[in-house]
């Protein structure tokens, strides 16, 4: 705890000074309203409050700052787009080098092909031409040159709906967020970016063989994602 | 745990003997005003927890998923830790409990008020879950809270309508105010008690001369 505090403390120091980026920067008015008062949380709950219009806020110091909503939605693309950057589409004389991977970490979170590591393997992913999370277990990590820099790219093999005669007591209670799929897989693979909304999954066979429960687990960097593509900023 | 007392009633002495019951203080009914195949209805039998360790060994998760002990309801693997309670509420128990209690998965011919009540005890653990989950989300808004204690209160209640003389525990009460608590204080993970008890852990550990405010000489 006194580790956090001291870190805390840095961060502070950090903010006020002359080396602070300038991304944070425009962060220290939130942060301030909520080391201050406490009654506001997460600076992607502070974001969200915002609405779509701008907003005038008092600093510590007394002095009025103008936030304006489409500064900050740039400083989240911006930083999006740093970490998580998707491929441009390559002209068909221009060939690109790929390397493969075993494992790879997606928001902390590691994820490994189903021959390295079956656990980290079993996910939920959005495909880009689709908007519901799908179960599918990951058979391919694969880096792709882009300039000096490498872009990840993720070959999953989506599970196979379960039988339309399965009985499912889940149903019931959709919030619960367990589903009944198949345990075979289709043929197709799926690829997609790690910029993609991706998260592991705890599943086990069903009474009825053939057939898995799946529950995704949900994490921060699930959850952000889905929040920066419901704002159209992802 | 403990195993049953033997007079039921209509039941055979026997069956009793195949019987465990995982925590006293849930599963335990008086007899009084109760049929007895309503107070057997609730018990786990040795079997069904024997499908229920199966199943938990069976699942596959990410390793930073702490599961419960591949011999969840014997004594000797003491208590749980938090975080293998979240598990077992998240997964691990509501899935089980699905595919053993739900009415969905009943055998068939089996009683219909058995049927009914082992239901009911599945819809419980279903709301608690969904609380749980409502509750733990990492954004937080009005919505999350209000489902939260409408989850937490239907859970509450189907308790009492299952065991009507259970007597409420002070955690019962007090998960009623974590919904308004989400909304002043935001995502739990910022304020939960974990990291304190993770240091209350670090200095249990330390050794001691067992003479507390006196220093060693």
């Amino acid at each position: 705890m006194l580790k956090s505090f001291c870190a805390g403390a840095n961060l502070k120091a950090l903010l006020q000074g002359e080396r602070c980026p300038s991304a944070l920067k425009m962060a220290i008015p939130l942060l301030e309203r909520k080391w201050d008062q406490g009654q506001q949380t997460g600076t992607i709950g502070e974001l969200n409050n915002l609405g779509n219009s701008d907003e005038t806020r008092k600093v510590d110091n007394g002095k009025k700052l103008l936030i304006l909503r489409n500064v900050y939605d740039n400083a989240f693309r911006i930083a999006f787009e740093e970490v998580s950057r998707t491929l441009p589409r390559a002209r068909d004389d221009n060939w690109r080098s790929a390397t493969k991977h075993e494992r790879v970490a997606i928001g902390g979170k590691l994820f490994a092909t189903k021959n390295r590591s079956r656990c980290n393997a079993e996910v939920f992913f959005k495909p880009l031409d689709g908007e519901d999370l799908l179960p599918g277990v990951i058979a391919n990590i694969v880096s792709i040159e882009d300039g000096d820099q490498e872009v990840f790219v993720l070959s999953i093999q989506p599970r196979k709906p379960a039988p339309a005669d399965i009985i499912n007591p889940f149903a019931r209670y959709p919030d619960f967020g367990a589903q009944l799929w198949s345990t075979e897989f289709e043929e197709e693979m799926v690829c997609i970016p790690t910029t993609q909304p991706i998260c592991h999954s705890e599943s086990r066979t069903w009474v009825t063989g053939g057939v898995v429960v799946l529950k995704a687990i949900s994490s921060v960097g699930l959850q952000t994602c889905q929040f920066l593509k419901t704002y159209g900023i992802l | 745990m403990s195993s049953s007392p033997p007079s039921v009633g209509s039941k055979d002495e026997n069956d009793w003997l195949d019987v465990v019951i995982i925590g006293n203080g849930y599963f335990e009914q008086p007899m009084q005003g109760k049929k007895a195949h309503e107070v057997f209805v609730d018990k786990v039998t040795k079997q069904e927890l024997k499908l229920l360790q199966k199943h938990i060994e069976s699942i596959i998760r990410p390793p930073y998923r702490q599961a419960p002990p591949r011999d969840l309801g014997n004594p000797g693997h003491g208590k749980l830790k938090a975080d293998q309670w979240k598990t077992c509420i998240e997964f691990d128990i509501p899935v089980s409990v699905a595919q053993l209690w739900s009415r969905e998965t009943s055998p068939p011919g089996q009683d219909l008020d058995v049927t009914a009540r082992r239901d009911k005890v599945f819809q419980s653990i279903m709301h608690l879950a969904v609380a749980v989950r409502w509750g733990t989300s990492y954004r937080i808004s009005e919505h999350h809270s209000q489902l939260f204690e409408e989850n937490m209160v239907a859970y509450l209640r189907l308790l009492l309508e299952l065991y009507p003389n259970i007597q409420f525990r002070p955690n019962h009460h007090t998960a009623l105010h974590i919904g308004p608590l989400l909304t002043q204080f935001g995502p739990v993970h910022s304020w939960w008690m974990f990291p304190f008890e993770r240091v209350i852990g670090i200095l249990q550990k330390f050794n001691t001369n067992s003479k507390m405010g006196k220093y060693s000489v």
